[in-house]
């Protein structure tokens, strides 16, 4: 891996101090790629924005024309916060052809699951997973495709207060942050639940399910 | 096609509630970026922003709200530019000042409820006085390395700043986020609870975290609630203030 520049050094200063990143640490999140295959728009905009400014080297978002057109102009914003970030949004079809291997998925239900199920290209790669519905969410992190089978079966979504997808879409940038880096992440079973309404939150452990 | 949902639930008299609200952000920076950001998408008619500070390039690993191009801009007016982005009609005051004992009476006075976005604790007493005298919900949060929390004051219904914290404590002794680092994201969860706060206080939706402070562990993935009620010897909103 390439050294940091002084810049780099500068703009990720509260990264590397910590000894969770470090120099080391903020050279993986630069050379990595995370892909979104949205579900919510609430949800794209806050994971984009954080991993951009977390140094994501690379980002690509899998949408329609309509999609790609529809966020020209937040590419702009995105490699704006930070120009050592890529922002790309691809058709499927081009999934397979990327030049670079993924790191971490980001998703939301529901969104083309059974396409995460059946493509090759993803397989092993740890998916962040979400979903929400209303004040509510909930969270946690899969990479055996049975348990993602199960998970999505029967998924609902309601109207959502306004924060709700933001919110899950800042916390799978903490969780996707902390698997590039190697730390202990959800592993499903493993759950963040929440209920931004009640403000009542839970997180269940693999030994207590 | 790839399934989209943004789905605004709010009937047209929450979103007329949200539009003629009044919100203050004190701090344009890790917490105020996302507070500033959802509360402008969530329809908030009138924000007053206060930030002495220009952009920096060591903001932007969390300050979502600014951009490389506008280095060396003072933080208030980077935020107008992109929050205008968001909703073209919310209506904001700019105070590109330092919080000052001489000032915050002053500037609070014209909005409902306040969210503190500070990062040192002079501001973040100050704040919390003056919240209390003047009899308005403050909603209060700090963030450090991969932690963060957060309090809803409602001033007379449940502790202040002070009850849980009596007073700052020695200069130099708790580090800041210069010193010890923070992850972006973790303080974008934490200012989109303070934003969720406002929301709800204003919809009347839900349950404030009042008596409550919620803390954030990112490492751990987890929240928890510690109970916290109003000491009767609070120097600010205790039964004999200020004696
Ligand atoms: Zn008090």
């Amino acid at each position: 891996m390439v050294n940091l520049t002084s810049e780099q050094t500068e703009r990720y200063s509260r990264n590397i101090i910590m000894r969770e990143i470090g120099g080391k640490g903020q050279k993986k999140l630069l050379s990595s790629h995370v892909l979104i295959i949205p579900g919510i728009y609430g949800e794209l905009f806050a994971s984009s924005l954080y991993l951009a400014a977390a140094g994501i080297g690379k980002i690509t978002v899998i949408g329609n024309e309509s999609l790609i057109s529809y966020l020209e102009n937040f590419k702009n914003e995105v490699e704006d916060l930070n120009p050592d970030v890529k922002f790309n949004v691809l058709p499927e079809t081009h999934l397979p052809n990327l030049q670079s291997k993924i790191d971490v998925v980001i998703t939301t239900l529901p969104s083309k699951h059974e396409y995460i199920l059946n493509n090759n290209f993803i397989r092993g790669v740890p998916i962040v997973l979400g979903s929400v519905s209303d004040g509510k969410g909930i969270m946690t992190v899969v990479s055996d495709r049975k348990r993602l089978q199960t998970y999505i079966s029967n998924h609902t979504i309601n109207n959502l207060f306004p924060t709700t997808a933001g919110f899950l879409g800042i916390l799978q940038v903490v969780e996707t942050v902390k698997i590039i880096l190697g730390h202990k992440h959800l592993d499903e079973p493993e759950r963040l639940e929440f209920d931004l309404l009640s403000m009542e939150f839970k997180t269940t452990r693999r030994d207590e399910t | 096609m790839i399934p989209f949902y943004s789905i605004n639930q709010l009937t047209s008299e929450e979103k007329s509630l949200l539009k003629n609200s009044r919100v203050l952000i004190i701090g344009a920076g890790g917490l105020g970026s996302p507070v500033a950001y959802y509360l402008t998408a969530a329809g908030i008619g009138n924000l007053g922003i206060v930030d002495s500070d220009v952009v920096d390039l060591s903001n932007l690993q969390r300050q979502i709200l600014h951009r490389t191009s506008s280095l060396g801009v003072p933080k208030v007016e980077s935020a107008v530019k992109r929050l205008k982005k968001i909703n073209p009609d919310v209506k904001i005051e700019t105070f590109n000042t330092r919080l000052s004992r001489d000032n915050v009476m002053e500037i609070i006075q014209g909005f409902d409820i306040v969210v503190d976005a500070v990062d040192n604790f002079s501001a973040r007493y100050l704040s919390n006085d003056a919240c209390v005298i003047q009899n308005k919900p403050l909603i209060e949060a700090g963030v450090l390395r991969f932690d963060g929390q957060v309090m809803t004051i409602l001033p007379g219904k449940g502790p202040c700043y002070r009850c849980i914290f009596p007073s700052p404590p020695p200069a130099n002794a708790v580090p800041t986020c210069q010193e010890t680092g923070i992850l972006g994201a973790v303080a974008g969860v934490i200012g989109v609870v303070q934003a969720t706060e406002v929301i709800k206080l204003i919809l009347n939706k839900g349950n404030p975290l009042v008596g409550k402070l919620l803390i954030f562990n990112g490492l751990n993935m987890e929240f928890i609630t510690v109970k916290a009620s109003r000491n009767p010897d609070c120097p600010v909103c205790g039964d004999k203030p200020f004696c």
